[in-house]
């Protein structure tokens, strides 16, 4: 109040209908001032807000290219075909790495339950640092191989949609863990060359 | 060509806080939009524009996050710098201009950032050599006291702000290239295992020298970020925290051995300690600025009707306080919100990247930045004791504007290269644009893993590495990694 009081003043004209013209105005230009300062302050969170919005969206997005998606969820694929694979008969085939997890084309076999993660204690070792401690568990149960996210930062894609709770994989299935993508199915006959 | 919409709409939204100021001011100041006060602040906001439209023309493929940051920030500085010293806002503007295009030529030139690897002692050498000159050749073009400055009183630049940058390069590269050898357990002493001394004295060496320089040029705010960047480098790399233990203990050690030899050191305390024994003499400076600061409120004085200018030096020591008086308590957390997603930026960026010197390198960029913030803010608000070090982008000071540009233009460039990477590892038919985006493709220098016949992953641990490359041979074999946030993960599996 003193601040309109003292732009008034400094304008004081003599008599009382221009006294109160000039309060008006100084009354607006005051208002004027306030939303400009409230402005300023609320910009500068609005640029806080949207930068960690667009980081937050960066984080989520899966990369832009992965080769064969399909449509449906993990679980539709499964009771499309009949692809429950027997117990010890399932392999991991590596499509894509991370530069420090190497070139692709490596098979890794499934035994019984593997978990993939960046820590040693895992069964299949990944240094790609989008990776979590234990990433994920691939286990055989009921009859059937499941894949579950154990709780990774990341979260684990199967054909595209992230994993929320266990899900049975089927032949061919596409499993992305932070830049790896590998595809599941059962172990041929040209397993032969690995032993 | 590059869609860069992410970094349009965040740059113009960046620009709204200066646009607002500058209309703030000209309502206060009573002024039109066109006064020749506020033409550095809108070509300021052009240049930044021009620059978002250079990077997308010569396909910038990086991080769409770090310029709108850094244009929020440079132009809240630059409203500052009108608003306090209008007359200086062009040399504001020019330093401004010389950065962004430093920033711009760093992020879409032919190098490649690992290229700096190779310099790391060329590095170390010039920048020391570069601080030596001052205690030469130095200039005081402000009358502080202190002869800081190289080249002519129009135009002066501080060598201390590019020291920093050189020794964080010359770390990155030493410390990438040893970490191994400083992790490996040489001697014991007592629960304490110490590194290879061989090793460990060179760095030393260099940064003792530089804190001896520092300190004898009476830089102490250079010598406390110094430390902390070399702590925090230490420890990502190595990642054993008895290090940042021994080093805090250092600093206290060397903190004490500076109070009690020099006289401006225990005067800096002292008036830190109790500013109120002699506001009107010694503690003029802080003291005014924490009256500046209470007078705040929540949200300000109101931009131009404060009283900051009762502060000594307040464009260049205390832009904080500044801001905080005339945009209140709201203001002054939304900017450090601002310095605080700039770090957070440049810390992600530093875990995206793939080769382990352009991960340390741009850890060390980023708490190059960081720790400035701290110290400098810390020292407005009488946290710590004030130092003479600038707030980043929103100082106003020529070499410090220019050497964050650099340092901008090199996380940029980090990033551009880690997305090239990834696009080529996809297979995305956007591709490389010149030769050095080509050879980014390539894998990183390192050696090669190959599995041994008959072996399955991760169960049987009998993998089989290339041949060391030259120059690891000396290495008396060391095959302990270290665990720190550059360790590729365990001992074990492809390790």
């Amino acid at each position: 109040m003193h601040r309109l009081c003292r732009s008034a003043v400094r304008h004081l004209p003599a008599d009382a209908a221009k006294l109160r013209a000039v309060m008006t105005t100084a009354g607006a230009t005051d208002l004027l001032i306030f939303l400009l300062r409230l402005a300023l302050v609320v910009s500068l969170y609005l640029v806080v807000a949207a930068v960690l919005l667009a980081l937050r969206r960066q984080l989520q997005q899966p990369p832009a290219s992965l080769p064969a998606q399909r449509a449906g969820g993990p679980g539709a694929s499964a009771m499309a075909k009949e692809a429950m694979l027997a117990e010890g008969s399932a392999r991991l085939t590596l499509i894509e790495a991370a530069p420090v997890d190497g070139p692709p084309g490596r098979v890794v076999r499934l035994n019984g339950s593997a978990t993939i993660g960046r820590r040693p204690a895992c069964d299949v070792v990944l240094r790609d640092d989008s990776v979590s401690g234990q990433h994920a568990r691939l286990s055989y149960r009921q009859h059937a191989w499941q894949i579950e996210d154990l709780g990774s930062t990341n979260g684990t894609y199967v054909n595209g949609h992230r994993l929320r709770r266990p899900a049975t994989l089927a032949a061919g299935d596409v499993i992305r863990i932070g830049m790896a993508v590998w595809r599941f199915d059962a172990a041929g006959a040209d397993d032969a060359d690995d032993e | 060509m590059s869609w860069r919409g992410t970094e349009l709409g965040l740059l113009v939204l960046a620009l709204l806080p200066a646009l607002c100021g500058a209309l703030l001011l000209a309502q206060v100041l009573e002024r039109p939009l066109t006064d020749p006060r506020f033409r550095p602040l809108f070509a300021l906001a052009g240049l930044l524009l021009l620059c978002h439209v250079a990077l997308a023309a010569l396909r910038f493929r990086g991080d769409q996050v770090l310029l709108p940051l850094v244009a929020a920030l440079t132009g809240t500085g630059m409203v500052l710098v009108t608003r306090l010293v209008p007359a200086l806002a062009p040399r504001q503007l020019l330093w401004a201009t010389i950065g962004s295009s430093v920033m711009v030529a760093a992020a879409v030139g032919p190098w490649e950032v690992r290229l700096l690897e190779r310099y790391k002692y060329s590095s170390a050498a010039a920048g020391i050599l570069l601080v030596a000159l001052t205690l030469v050749f130095g200039l005081d073009p402000n009358g502080s006291g202190d002869r800081l400055w190289l080249g002519t009183p129009a135009l002066a630049f501080q060598p201390s702000e590019v020291l920093k940058v050189l020794l964080v390069v010359f770390l990155a590269g030493y410390l990438v290239d040893k970490r191994e050898l400083l992790t490996a357990a040489q001697l014991r002493l007592g629960p304490v295992r110490l590194p290879p001394l061989p090793y460990l004295a060179p760095l030393l060496a260099m940064w003792g020298l530089s804190l001896a320089l520092l300190i004898w040029q009476k830089d102490l705010g250079a010598a406390i970020l110094f430390f902390g960047i070399f702590l925090v480098m230490l420890y990502v790399a190595v990642g054993q925290a008895w290090y940042v233990a021994a080093g805090g203990a250092l600093f206290l050690l060397g903190s004490a051995a500076c109070y009690a030899l020099f006289g401006h050191v225990r005067l800096r305390v002292a008036i830190w300690l109790n500013p109120w024994l002699e506001p009107q003499g010694r503690s003029y400076q802080i003291a005014q600025a924490l009256y500046s600061l209470g007078s705040g409120g929540i949200l300000g004085a109101g931009l131009g009707r404060g009283y900051p200018l009762y502060v000594p030096a307040v464009h260049t020591d205390f832009p904080f306080v500044a801001f905080a008086e005339e945009a209140g308590l709201a203001g002054a957390l939304a900017l450090l919100l601002l310095y605080a997603l700039l770090v957070t930026r440049g810390l992600q960026l530093a875990l995206l990247a793939q080769l382990p010197f352009n991960r340390l390198l741009a850890t060390g960029l980023t708490a190059v930045l960081g720790l400035q913030t701290m110290v400098i803010i810390g020292g407005n608000l009488r946290v710590i004791p004030l130092t003479g070090v600038t707030l980043p982008f929103i100082s106003y000071g020529g070499s410090s504007l220019l050497v964050n540009f650099a340092i901008l233009g090199v996380l940029l460039r980090l990033s551009h290269e880690e997305a090239v990477r990834r696009l080529r590892a996809t297979g995305s038919a956007e591709g490389a644009a010149d030769s050095v985006d080509r050879r980014l493709a390539e894998p990183p220098v390192g050696r090669a893993l190959q599995p041994a016949p008959g072996t399955r992953l991760g169960h049987d641990r009998q993998w089989r590495m290339a041949p060391l490359p030259e120059r690891e041979r000396g290495t008396m074999g060391y095959r302990r990694w270290p665990q720190g946030p550059l360790s590729p993960c365990g001992r074990g599996g492809w390790g």
